[in-house]
């Protein structure tokens, strides 16, 4: 109470400002813009690197988008044609073939990755022994290299030898299938990959996000006799809503951007029953020179998960419970 | 109270600008500390595989010359990082480039020097000089590169598979006598061959991908149709190795480990795979490996499936032009091309190189232990073996996409023959019309 208040403007602060030094006219002007640039030199490495390794590449790809460009033959052979790409796209089986594919690989693995991932954190959320250890084995997957990903769940899949096939050859299933072998099982096997990675991940965001409920709301919903069903859909999952879409956004745009785990296991293959979005784009680009296709296919799939992250933002409005 | 200590914002700005023009003029500086020169090369070699010694020969030989070797991985990104360093105006002075797609591609680009002249007056080059004798690729009359590699492909044989099998096969054998000894040696996990012998490419030669000069596909041709069928019969009777284990495996890549661990009699492969055959820690073993031509369709054409290639080339921007020929002039000739062969890589050039020196390169130390080393210097050193050189590479990377998707599809048994042929046809010819 006793202190001084602080000044409440800009201009104020500049009243108060302490004296400049004898003898040295003009620094206070001086020394206002020098610590500006102290600042610039503080964020300029940043800044740099965003600019040349995030701004113009993203800049770039918008423009290239407009063009028919291969890279061989250097900015010269750069031509602007319009929406032509845009319009080839539409138009393209390819595209829509791996459009479809990446709609029901993300379709299939985000949902289930956010279920199962629920359950778990759940399942966590009370006093089980080897709590924080059992949190992290459920995480690792997130966070392990992508290559040993693959290569461990290639060994586990191989279709003759694989520990899978033998598990399921040893229950009955005389002609189980030949995952990333076979056209028909080679998406699911992503699908089970992708949800195997994605409940770890899903489950430590809801577990702090279940931590963090009040504990006073579910004891009156007990002393009303609220059933524990009851108790979940009324207080647990309205809580929890700005959590899930969380976990929604961001495991869609990860999924929907898979391309490692693809082109390290079956570069989109057998056939072109893999060839989701990310690995069209790497085709049209890296294999077919034609930059300009590819950077429309990749601001086309930009604009898919932009109206879809913000159909979700606003799916949840109104259906959250905030504790205020 | 030590603002004073920080520079101005325009300082920090020209100090940036300064250190952009820096790190950018370092990269332009070739000059080796002894005030000689330093030589960029991209290459997709390993070093360890022979460049680094044919650089120690080179360096040795032009004490004032030195050579840094750049590798690139030949894969779809490695080439698209060549070509942007090429068209960014990197150091580069000599380049590697594999394959016709990309060779063309930077050559229609102005990425590849004229080299025409330069190997018209080099009598070491007198069998380049000639484009009707020239096995390298000719662009409007004029050389751009060194073809420095020949690429046979070769069947190696398990020996003790083929006299388990008691099969005799017959000096010059036909694709029939192929399949049978495949069928003689299949039995409880075991296979005859791993791959159908690629009898378009035998019978068709180059180009067995286009018609009508690249203007349209060529898989109407019933030699596809006849291969298609022939190496779905090898699978369903499990004498070829089964397309799930060479998919889930990735042998399209790859293919040594089921040959070398004893389960395959039979494999086509090219002449680079003797590193694997020839590495017995690796891959220990009691069986020997000898060699065989590839099968003839009877009353067709022969044409061995191997390639030419490994086209050196010099950048066109180069500021050291007499030094980068000297360097792939010295890659082509035998001190250059002598230390290549121990990975793989049989010189195009022969002349100078006695077939001992070539044996003892490529099949190493324990060859008479490994290999029936008489039948690998008859079949690869064959004056006979012709080896088509494509000259068409319309869509290339659409039409081989089409190729390779629908035949695993096909091979899987996801599609039928017949529906195989169909749908790779139209595909093929979309390829070729939207690069046309």
């Amino acid at each position: 109470m006793a202190a001084a208040p602080a000044p409440a403007t800009a201009a104020a602060r500049r009243r108060d400002a302490p004296a400049p030094r004898a003898g040295r006219p003009g620094r206070p002007r001086r020394a206002r813009h020098t610590d500006g640039t102290a600042g610039w030199w503080f964020i300029a490495p940043n800044l740099v690197g965003m600019l040349l390794f995030t701004l113009i590449p993203v800049v770039a790809a918008v423009l290239i988008a407009f063009t028919d460009w291969d890279v061989v033959s250097g900015l010269g052979g750069v031509r602007f044609t319009g929406l032509a790409n845009f319009t080839e796209l539409l138009s393209d089986d390819r595209f829509w073939h791996s459009f479809k594919l990446t709609g029901i690989y993300t379709g299939v693995s985000v949902p289930l990755s956010v279920l199962f991932g629920l359950g778990l954190a759940i399942a966590l959320n009370r006093p089980v022994p080897g709590r924080a250890a059992l949190r992290t084995i459920f995480f690792l997957p997130y966070i392990v290299n992508q290559v040993a990903i693959g290569m461990t769940w290639l060994l586990l899949l191989n279709p003759s030898s694989g520990m899978v096939n033998e598990v399921l050859r040893s229950v009955g299933i005389d002609d189980p299938p030949a995952w990333f072998a076979s056209s028909d099982w080679a998406l699911p096997a992503f699908m089970i990959m992708a949800v195997w990675g994605g409940v770890g991940y899903a489950a430590v965001i809801y577990l702090a996000a279940l931590q963090d409920l009040p504990t006073d709301l579910y004891e009156a919903a007990a002393i009303d006799g609220a059933g524990p069903w009851r108790r979940f859909t009324t207080i647990t999952w309205p809580a929890l809503v700005p959590t899930t879409t969380f976990v929604f956004v961001t495991l869609v745009i990860s999924v929907s951007q898979s391309f490692g785990l693809v082109v390290l296991i079956t570069q989109g293959g057998p056939g072109d029953s893999t060839r989701v979005l990310p690995a069209f784009i790497y085709q049209s680009g890296f294999e077919y020179y034609r930059f300009g296709y590819a950077s429309a296919a990749g601001l086309l799939t930009f604009v898919c998960v932009l109206v879809l992250t913000l159909s979700f933002w606003r799916f949840q409005k109104g259906r959250a419970l905030y504790d205020d | 109270m030590h603002s004073h200590t920080w520079p101005s914002r325009r300082g920090v700005l020209t100090g940036l600008a300064a250190t952009a023009a820096g790190t950018a003029l370092s990269a332009c500086g070739p000059k080796t500390p002894g005030g000689g020169t330093t030589l960029n090369m991209w290459g997709g070699v390993p070093p360890e595989n022979g460049p680094n010694d044919v650089i120690a020969a080179f360096e040795k030989k032009h004490p004032k010359l030195k050579v840094k070797y750049h590798r690139y991985v030949n894969d779809p990104q490695g080439n698209v990082k060549l070509d942007t360093a090429l068209q960014g105006g990197a150091p580069i002075d000599v380049y590697f480039s594999y394959g016709l797609q990309y060779l063309a591609q930077r050559v229609k680009s102005g990425l590849a020097a004229d080299l025409t002249d330069r190997v018209q007056k080099d009598q070491a080059f007198t069998s380049l000089a000639d484009p009707e004798r020239s096995e390298a690729v000719w662009f409007d009359g004029k050389l751009h590169s060194l073809v420095c590699a020949r690429d046979p492909h070769l069947v190696f044989v398990n020996q003790d598979l083929l006299a388990e099998a008691g099969v005799t096969i017959p000096e010059k054998w036909t694709i029939d006598d192929f399949t049978k000894a495949a069928e003689a040696i299949a039995g409880k996990n075991r296979y005859g061959m791993l791959f159908y012998p690629d009898t378009p490419r035998i019978t068709l030669g180059a180009d067995n991908y286009y018609a009508r000069g690249g203007r349209k596909s060529r898989f109407a041709d019933p030699a596809y149709r006849e291969y298609g069928r022939a190496w779905r019969d090898a699978l369903d009777k499990k004498i070829a190795f089964p397309y799930e284990e060479v998919v889930a495996q990735k042998l399209d890549v790859y293919q040594h480990t089921p040959f070398l661990q004893g389960k395959v009699g039979l494999w086509i492969a090219s002449t680079f795979n003797t590193r694997y055959i020839s590495d017995t820690k690796e891959f220990p073993r009691d069986f020997k490996v000898s060699a065989l031509p590839m099968p003839r369709v009877p009353g067709e054409k022969y044409w061995n499936p191997g390639f030419i290639g490994n086209d050196i080339c010099i950048n066109p921007k180069t500021r050291h032009k007499e030094a980068a020929w000297d360097l792939a002039r010295f890659w082509m000739i035998p001190d250059g091309s002598v230390p290549m062969i121990k990975g793989g890589r049989v010189p195009y050039l022969l002349d100078g190189i006695d077939d001992e020196t070539i044996m003892k390169e490529l099949l190493g130390k324990d060859r008479e232990k490994v290999y029936d080393v008489e039948s690998v210097r008859r079949v690869l050193l064959d004056k006979d073996t012709r080896i088509p050189v494509d000259t068409v590479a319309t869509g290339y990377a659409g039409v081989y996409k089409a190729f390779m998707e629908s035949r695993a599809k096909m091979l899987l048994g996801e599609t039928s023959v017949d529906d195989w042929v169909t749908t790779l046809k139209k595909r093929a010819d979309q390829a070729i019309a939207k690069d046309s």
